[in-house]
C-alpha cells in the first residue's frame, strides 16, 4: 500500500481503525508506525472524528403523531398486487394494440413460389377486405381503459 | 390459494419482536405493530433528516411523511432486498434530497469567520462550544448528500456499503464523498488535534 493510499483511507474513514477497510486495516497500522505523514494525519483526523460524532448524534427528539398517520388510507397487499397485474395488463394491451395497428400496414403477399413463373406477384386482401372491422374499431376496442386501469392514468 | 394470516402477536412479546417481523404485522395493518415500528424508527430517521437537512422544522415535516409512506406503503417492502432500518433511511434521505431539490438555500460562509464563543468559563469549553459552531456554520456549505453520508457513517456507525445502498451508489463512491467532505470542513473551520 502506498502512503497515499493510506492518506485517502484516513480521509474518508478517520483515524479509528475500526472504521477502516478490513483488508487494508493491518498493513495501514504497519504503515503509521512507520511513515510521519501518515502519524500527523491520524493525529488531526481525531479531532475532526469527535466533533463529527457530536454532531451526528446530539439531535434533540420529537413526538410525531403516530396515531394521525394509522388513520391513513393504505396501500393493501391485494390492491398492490392487483394494480401490479393491472400495469402489466395495460403494457401488454398497449404492445398488442401496437401491432393491431402497425400489422394492416404490411402488405401481406404469397409464398414465393418455388415454380418458375411468368406472373407477377399479386397482393393478397388487407386487414380493411377482411370484414374484421376498422382499424377505429379495433383501436378503440384494445384501448378502452377500465375502471381500475383509469386510476392507474 | 388462500393465503393464511399470520397469528396475533401477545401484546407482551411485541415490543421484543424483531423490526422485520414489525414490518410484516404493519403489511397487515397492524396499528399496534406500527406504533412500536415508528418508536424505533422515528429518532435516528429525525438524526439523519436534520444533518441531512440542516433544518430542523423541515427534518421534522420530513419524517411525519416518511413513517407516514411507510404505514401507506408496507406493502411494498421486500425483506429480501433490505432491512426495514434501510429502506427507511432511503425514504427519508430521499424525501430530503427531494426537498432540497425543490429550495435551494444560500449560506454565507463568512459566517463561520464571526463566529465567538458564548462560554464564558474554561478556555478549553470555550474552544469546544466555538468548534462546534463553526461546524454547524460550516455544514451549510456542504451537499446534503455529503451531510447524509457523514451523519450515516459517524452517527450510526454504518458500513461504506450500507451507505451505499441508501444513497444508491458504489462505496468507492461514499469514500470519495466522505474525504471530500471531511477535507472541505477540515479548511472550513481548522480543525486541530485534541492533544
Amino acid at each position: 500500500m502506498s502512503t497515499e493510499r493510506a492518506l485517502e483511507i484516513i480521509a474518508a474513514y478517520g483515524a479509528d481503525s475500526a472504521r477502516w477497510p478490513d483488508a487494508e486495516r493491518d498493513v495501514m497500522l504497519a504503515l503509521a508506525a512507520g511513515d510521519p505523514r501518515i502519524a500527523a494525519a491520524l493525529d488531526d483526523a481525531h479531532g475532526l472524528d469527535a466533533l463529527l460524532g457530536a454532531w451526528a448524534r446530539d439531535v434533540a427528539p420529537a413526538d410525531f403523531d403516530i396515531a394521525a398517520i394509522t388513520g391513513s388510507r393504505r396501500v393493501t397487499r391485494s390492491r398492490f398486487q392487483v394494480t401490479r397485474w393491472v400495469a402489466g395488463g395495460a403494457l401488454a394491451a398497449a404492445v398488442g394494440a401496437g401491432i393491431a395497428v402497425l400489422a394492416p400496414v404490411q402488405p401481406v403477399t404469397r409464398p414465393v413460389q418455388q415454380t418458375v413463373s411468368t406472373n407477377s406477384p399479386v397482393l393478397l386482401a388487407t386487414a380493411e377486405g377482411n370484414g374484421s372491422g376498422s382499424d377505429a374499431e379495433a383501436f378503440a376496442a384494445v384501448f378502452t381503459p377500465t375502471v381500475d386501469e383509469d386510476e392507474l392514468i | 390459494m388462500r393465503q393464511m394470516r399470520p397469528l396475533p402477536i401477545p401484546p407482551a412479546d411485541i415490543a421484543e419482536t424483531p423490526l422485520a417481523l414489525l414490518m410484516a404485522r404493519v403489511a397487515d395493518g397492524d396499528s399496534a405493530a406500527f406504533t412500536l415500528l415508528a418508536r424505533a424508527l422515528q429518532g435516528p430517521g429525525l438524526r439523519l433528516a436534520d444533518r441531512t437537512l440542516n433544518d430542523r422544522a423541515g427534518a421534522e415535516d420530513v419524517v411525519q411523511v416518511a413513517l407516514t409512506r411507510m404505514w401507506t406503503m408496507a406493502a411494498r417492502f421486500e425483506p429480501t432486498r433490505g432491512s426495514v432500518e434501510g429502506w427507511f433511511r432511503r425514504i427519508v434521505v430521499n424525501l430530503c434530497l427531494d426537498r432540497r431539490r425543490s429550495m435551494k438555500l444560500v449560506a454565507p460562509l463568512a459566517e463561520a469567520d464571526g463566529v465567538a464563543s458564548s462560554a464564558p468559563d474554561p478556555f478549553e469549553a470555550a474552544a469546544a462550544n466555538d468548534s462546534r459552531a463553526r461546524l454547524d456554520t460550516a455544514m451549510q456549505s456542504l451537499a446534503p448528500r455529503q451531510r447524509a453520508a457523514l451523519a450515516m457513517f459517524h452517527g450510526d456507525g454504518l458500513s461504506m456499503a450500507e451507505i451505499a445502498g441508501i444513497l444508491e451508489t458504489t462505496p468507492k463512491a461514499v469514500e470519495g464523498l466522505l474525504g471530500r467532505a471531511r477535507m472541505e470542513l477540515r479548511a472550513l473551520i481548522g480543525v486541530e488535534s485534541p492533544k
